[in-house]
């Protein structure tokens, strides 16, 4: 054998692994496991609560009563206790959130509703989001009332729920029980949290303060 | 003089994995810094309503051949307009046809268009996508559809649903994220509900 053989062996592996650097490329963004970001923290914002996030309904909704709902939408998740609050508003300054009602073209044209949050990585933090409602879900009509909606209506507390669910940065679930299964039917209501939804939330956010 | 053994040893590791990690640098695609996650909600559809409102109904498996690029003409991203049109990532993605059920050819190649990727350095996450894997054969349902863009609409091979459309196969059957399943014996009779 060569005299340098082990530092040969040395260098050799030391290419294996450069190789594997090299076509690995660096780390890339796990952006489908996106229930590690949560909205910023501001402190001293608030008397009670860190993170206050005010949500402006923009633009024309059908009835008073449809943001009414989507409003307690939102309390169902601010009454679990952790540290965040979202407060519905009709004025549009220092929000963080849209909430809007309008026709959803391809490809959220069958959808009840579609979340959106947007991040920079670095921060890791939740910068803004919306929730648009269809004005034309699929064939079907909203109920915005507290009882129980008809056959062929969406309830608008329970999808409600479900985006805001999104909104705090709840990814979709795997079981049909949570508020966070992504399928919800014409006529059905679905508007208490699991401990599977309370869970993801309390693994996010601490407890309020 | 001959030189330490150890000391060669070191030098050469540095030299290797510090040229590496400089060539990582530079040849790795740009890691995104922005991150939208697109979260639609829907109700769920029955086997017999994706059939029906199927234009085209097949077997199909990926090529591996995709493009990701913003929905603008120049490829650039755009700001939001008034009418509801977004800017988006949209996914083109092609397959082979093995088994024609309505309005395919066997063995044809078709591209579907869907949401989601990485264009330089913005990510876009449309939750209830396909996650296409080569290899895997996908019962496919299909419409065209007018894909929103900056200039207007494209019109696009999309999956019917956000994704409730395309169920991936194992031996025996076809099932989607909502538990829709197919056994591939029945692959036949899908053409029947889709045109009574």
């Amino acid at each position: 054998m060569p005299r340098y053989a082990p530092s040969i062996r040395h260098a050799l592996l030391s290419a294996a692994v450069a190789i594997a650097i090299v076509a690995g490329g660096p780390l890339q963004t796990t952006a489908r496991d996106n229930t590690d970001q949560k909205w910023k923290a501001y402190p001293n914002c608030c008397p009670t609560i860190n993170r206050y996030i005010r949500a402006w309904f923009s633009g024309s909704f059908p009835s008073t009563a449809f943001k009414d709902r989507v409003t307690d939408g939102a309390s169902r998740w601010n009454n679990v206790g952790r540290d965040f609050k979202f407060v519905t508003t009709g004025s549009s300054s220092n929000h963080q959130m849209v909430i809007d009602y309008k026709d959803l073209l391809w490809p959220n044209g069958d959808a009840w509703a579609i979340e959106t949050n947007v991040k920079f990585l670095g921060g890791g933090e939740i910068q803004s989001a919306s929730i648009s409602f269809n004005s034309t879900p699929g064939g079907s009509s909203w109920y915005t009332g507290t009882g129980t909606p008809g056959a062929t209506q969406g309830d608008v507390t329970s999808i409600a729920t479900h985006e805001w669910g999104h909104a705090v940065a709840l990814k979709h679930s795997q079981y049909s029980a949570d508020e966070m299964w992504p399928y919800i039917n014409p006529g059905q209501i679905k508007d208490l949290l699991t401990l599977h939804d309370k869970d993801g939330i309390k693994w996010l956010y601490p407890v309020a303060p | 003089m001959a030189l330490p053994r150890r000391a060669v040893a070191t030098a050469s590791t540095l030299i290797i994995l510090g040229g590496a990690i400089l060539l990582s640098t530079a040849v790795a695609p740009e890691r995104p810094t922005r991150v939208i996650s697109m979260a639609p909600d829907t109700r769920a559809y029955s086997l017999q309503e994706l059939a029906k409102n199927a234009a085209a109904i097949g077997v199909v498996v990926p090529t591996g051949k995709s493009q990701v690029h913003w929905n603008s003409a120049k490829g650039e991203e755009w700001v939001a307009l008034p009418n509801g049109r977004n800017p988006m990532i949209y996914r083109d993605d092609e397959f082979t046809v093995v088994e024609a059920i309505l309005g395919l050819r066997q063995g044809q190649s078709i591209t579907v268009r869907g949401v989601g990727g990485t264009v330089r350095d913005v990510h876009m996450d449309y939750e209830g996508q396909i996650d296409w894997q080569l290899g895997i054969q996908y019962l496919v349902f299909l419409r065209e559809e007018d894909t929103p863009t900056l200039e207007g609409f494209e019109r696009a091979w999309t999956v019917e649903i956000i994704g409730q459309g395309a169920l991936p196969g194992d031996e025996e059957r076809f099932t989607n994220a909502a538990g829709v399943k197919v056994n591939r014996s029945d692959l036949s009779e899908l053409a029947t509900v889709a045109a009574p």
